[in-house]
């Protein structure tokens, strides 16, 4: 065989090898999974704020299981009648927030961000799992990222 | 004169051709992404999609391709030229410094490696390399800057940032490496083949007279 075919065939193969290993390594570690998270079944309160950016406050006390940012704030626009309107991207797997009680972004380049217990909010909201007693904040502010 | 005139159309025409290319697929084929897979990555308890997807592999390949099959300032006037008028359209930020100058230096990298003769098909595992390399150092690059901007300017907020970056890396590697397999290489091959054409007939004419 060809020694250039050879070592071309070689320089592929094995990184693809190594990489498979690795990949394994990491299934088997938990590091790579097809589960995006365990979702806590039972009942946990949480707090939901929302500040419109115009020092009007909402405050709401929620009771809710399987908990994500997302579901929190569904479940209180169902339970306290107000609306909210996102996208969902398939790309990311996440809805992102763009009015809430029609409050839309982009007035006076101020956005829908949550925070939790304070911290800013760094994956999408459908992927932040939620504890007992957590307080999520949504706030119309300027980007914060 | 004419010969000087006639190399820059054909630059002029291909860079052209790679900016209407790049602007059109950045403008127009987000629709065109696939889902995300449902393959999850968690790290420091973060858990995100694997796989983050976006263009940056059009404006990626534009960049490759210009860095391949053009010469001089051409190899950084394409990606940068593209960027401006899609980032026009679409809106950006100051990582515009970052975006930019990344996709110009993916450009680079490449027309270094053809000034050297090194993109042939025989080096297939260099482009691959190449073009992985090129992918990791425009991350690091972006994402240094999207912590200057964005992030708390300390360890732990590079670290955040970094670590937020892995789904997007993940998905610029794949559909980078499968971008060049898919177009890179056969217009590698092309070129190639092209030249050695040029040659055969080249020695056809001289035949006779050597007769």
């Amino acid at each position: 065989m060809n020694r250039t075919l050879l070592k071309n065939i070689l320089l592929i193969t094995i990184p693809i090898i190594v990489l498979g290993i690795v990949g394994v390594g990491l299934i088997g570690t938990g590091i790579i999974s097809t589960e995006p998270f365990k979702l806590d079944s039972k009942t946990i309160n949480t707090t939901l704020i929302i500040d419109y950016g115009n020092n009007v406050i909402d405050t709401y006390a929620l009771e809710i299981s399987n908990a994500t940012v997302y579901n929190a704030l569904i479940q209180a626009s169902n339970q306290y009648d107000f609306e909210v309107r996102s996208y969902y991207y398939d790309n990311y797997q996440s809805h992102y927030i763009y009015s809430i009680n029609n409050v839309v972004e982009g007035k006076n380049n101020k956005f829908w961000q949550y925070y939790i217990n304070g911290e800013y909010g760094i994956v999408g909201a459908d992927l932040q799992v939620l504890k007992n007693f957590d307080t999520i904040e949504w706030k119309y502010q300027e980007p914060k990222i | 004169m004419r010969e000087i005139i006639k190399n820059h159309a054909l630059k002029i025409f291909t860079a052209s051709i790679l900016i209407i290319l790049g602007v059109v697929g950045r403008l127009t084929f987000t629709k065109f992404l696939p889902s995300s897979p449902s393959i999850y990555l968690t790290i420091n308890g973060m858990t995100q999609p694997m796989f983050m997807m976006d263009l940056f592999f059009i404006i990626a390949i534009i960049s490759i391709l210009a860095g391949i099959l053009l010469k001089g300032y051409y190899v950084i006037l394409v990606p940068i030229t593209v960027m401006m008028i899609t980032d026009i359209i679409i809106g950006n930020s100051f990582i515009f410094v970052f975006t930019w100058s990344g996709f110009a230096l993916i450009g680079l990298i490449f027309y270094a490696l053809k000034s050297k003769n090194k993109i042939t098909i025989q080096r297939i595992p260099l482009i691959f390399g190449a073009g992985i390399g090129s992918v990791l150092l425009y991350d690091l690059w972006t994402n240094f800057g999207c912590w200057l901007g964005w992030y708390p300017n300390n360890i732990s907020g590079l670290s955040l940032c970094y670590t937020l970056s892995i789904p997007f890396t993940l998905w610029h590697l794949l559909s980078t490496t499968i971008a060049i397999t898919v177009i890179v290489l056969p217009i590698v091959y092309l070129k190639e083949h092209k030249d050695v054409k040029i040659n055969l007939k080249k020695k056809q004419i001289e035949k006779p007279i050597s007769i």
